[in-house]
């Protein structure tokens, strides 16, 4: 198998933070390492799109000579973050992996939340690849880190494979059915998707207007809160933040998760299930209370979230349809042409399937005093670059894009905050991924329930 | 009409032009999309829900 393995002497950003504190390692140190491990493996993963190797180094020199005179005063000062390409970052082209936009203007200023995090220090190391317009989960042609015969999911596909891979230590990811939290499941690594509207979409090529949802993506649940308290300008929580997440075991007393036993256990590679009930275990073992139940309505939140996608998608895209449908990939131009045949009914329709969804998920949490839901993020692994079809152990079939979206997309119709965690290998060592899904605007405790599950999940 | 000539017509309408090779594709997605979407439309006249982001999450 030609796997690269996560670099193992990666650190988390909080780890590196305190390395660069103690003068164990420099700035300098650091950027080296990440520029070879990318110059080593990228050719294999193809992360990266933009990275401008001398720039870079010379940031870094400037960095460590403003560190030997003074102690930084900015919270996360040094720590290489990547940006998906969908999002502006001042000076690089802002492509969308759409051969449209080939030769489009580098952008003049930051997206809002790229502007606000870099207030914090951060080094923003380039661009990385997304699946065309972000409308799909391969990311080609980009791999996942950990069997390069493999997709790493998408579209924040490059951000989770370069942060897996060590060659960032945080990115920008965004999420319209399962974006971040999908690469992020299968390529091992931590993603945030917060609440819809929580952060800003100034600047962030769109998808779909009233489900796009940026967050974070990392190694660890604490660093996906400090990239996300950087993008809504409040970096200078960073470092009394860091505290709220002890390093010892966590406790989940008093904290009632709740396990959907419908529509979420359907159709799941035997391994998944037997992590979902580890995690659960793991979550009893250290004092949650674990409820049962069902949710009817998960299957039309889906439903409603893809035909709301395909409408507004068709509005984002209706002028290259019109003019130069031979520059869109076959997959987006058959979502935006369906998009725009789509009657207003079905547009109403789903809109009021999402309504009545948010209701009877609102309702459950009410009724079973949940903090968190507790289920997979996917249903299976990552599946094999070109492998179009998942056969399921009972001999079941599913179209690959929609296996892989049919357990996050409920919630993008919600809008509800999401972690997605590692939790483990399957059989052939890959990554498996759950989410833990939130109240709307309870990031920070949900947080505070993902750090205390993150430490034994792995 | 067929559906293939009401997604034809439809597009003609918008002037956006798709190949005819690409026409029976796009009618069955059409298809099931109105399924679909049958499947989540209520039996009753659908009245505004409450919103999640109102007291209802607050009873914890």
């Amino acid at each position: 198998m030609p796997a690269i393995n996560p670099n193992p002497t990666a650190h988390t950003i909080r780890e590196t933070l305190a390395l660069l504190d103690r003068k164990e390692l420099s700035t300098v140190q650091m950027m080296a390492a990440l520029l070879t491990r990318m110059q080593e493996t990228d050719e294999q993963v193809q992360a990266w799109l933009d990275v401008r190797p001398k720039f870079l180094m010379e940031l870094a020199e400037t960095q460590d000579r403003r560190r030997s005179i003074d102690k930084p005063t900015t919270p996360l000062f040094g720590i290489p973050v990547a940006v998906k390409d969908i999002i502006d970052l001042a000076g690089y082209q802002t492509v969308c992996n759409m051969k449209a936009r080939e030769s489009v203007e580098p952008a003049i200023r930051d997206a809002e939340i790229v502007h606000r995090l870099r207030k914090t220090g951060v080094i923003y190391v380039g661009k990385t690849v997304t699946q065309e317009a972000a409308a799909g989960i391969y990311s080609d042609p980009c791999c996942n880190p950990w069997d390069t015969t493999r997709i790493p999911g998408g579209s924040s596909g490059g951000s989770a494979a370069a942060v897996a891979n060590g060659t960032a230590l945080g990115a920008f990811g965004t999420d319209t059915g399962g974006s971040i939290r999908i690469p992020a499941s299968l390529c091992g690594v931590t993603g945030l998707k917060p609440t819809y509207g929580r952060l800003s979409v100034a600047g962030i090529f769109p998808l779909s207007a009233s489900l796009d949802t940026p967050g974070s993506l990392a190694r660890a649940v604490a660093d996906c809160m400090a990239l996300y308290l950087g993008m809504q300008g409040k970096g200078n929580d960073i470092p009394t933040m860091w505290n709220r997440f002890p390093t010892e075991e966590g406790s989940l007393a008093g904290v009632r998760i709740g396990v959907i036993t419908n529509y979420f256990s359907d159709h799941l590679s035997p391994d998944v299930e037997a992590a979902w009930k580890r995690a659960v275990a793991h979550a009893e073992r250290i004092g949650a209370e674990i409820v049962d139940l069902t949710w009817d309505d998960a299957d039309a939140a889906r439903i409603a979230a893809t035909q709301i996608q395909r409408a507004e998608a068709f509005q984002v895209h209706r002028d290259l349809l019109r003019t130069a449908p031979h520059l869109m990939g076959e997959q987006l131009r058959s979502r935006v042409e369906l998009g725009a045949v789509l009657p207003a009914d079905v547009w109403f329709t789903a809109l009021n399937a999402r309504e009545r969804a948010k209701a009877s998920i609102a309702a459950l949490y009410a009724e079973h005093r949940l903090d968190a839901v507790l289920v997979p993020s996917t249903p299976i692994t990552a599946p094999k670059i070109g492998e179009t079809t998942i056969t399921y152990s009972d001999g079941v079939t599913e179209d690959t894009g929609v296996a892989l979206t049919r357990l996050t997309q409920p919630w993008n119709a919600t809008g509800q905050p999401v972690f997605a965690l590692p939790a483990g290998l399957d059989r052939d060592g890959l990554p498996i991924g759950l989410s833990l899904v939130g109240r709307p605007d309870d990031e920070w405790h949900l947080a505070d329930i993902a750090h205390a599950l993150e430490t034994c999940l792995q | 009409m067929s559906t293939e000539e009401t997604v034809k017509q439809i597009l003609a309408g918008l002037g956006i032009e798709v190949p005819e090779e690409r026409i029976a594709r796009l009618a069955v997605a059409y298809e099931a999309t109105l399924a679909q979407s049958a499947s989540i439309r209520p039996d009753t006249t659908p009245t505004p829900a409450p919103s999640p982001f109102d007291p209802s999450w607050e009873t914890k």
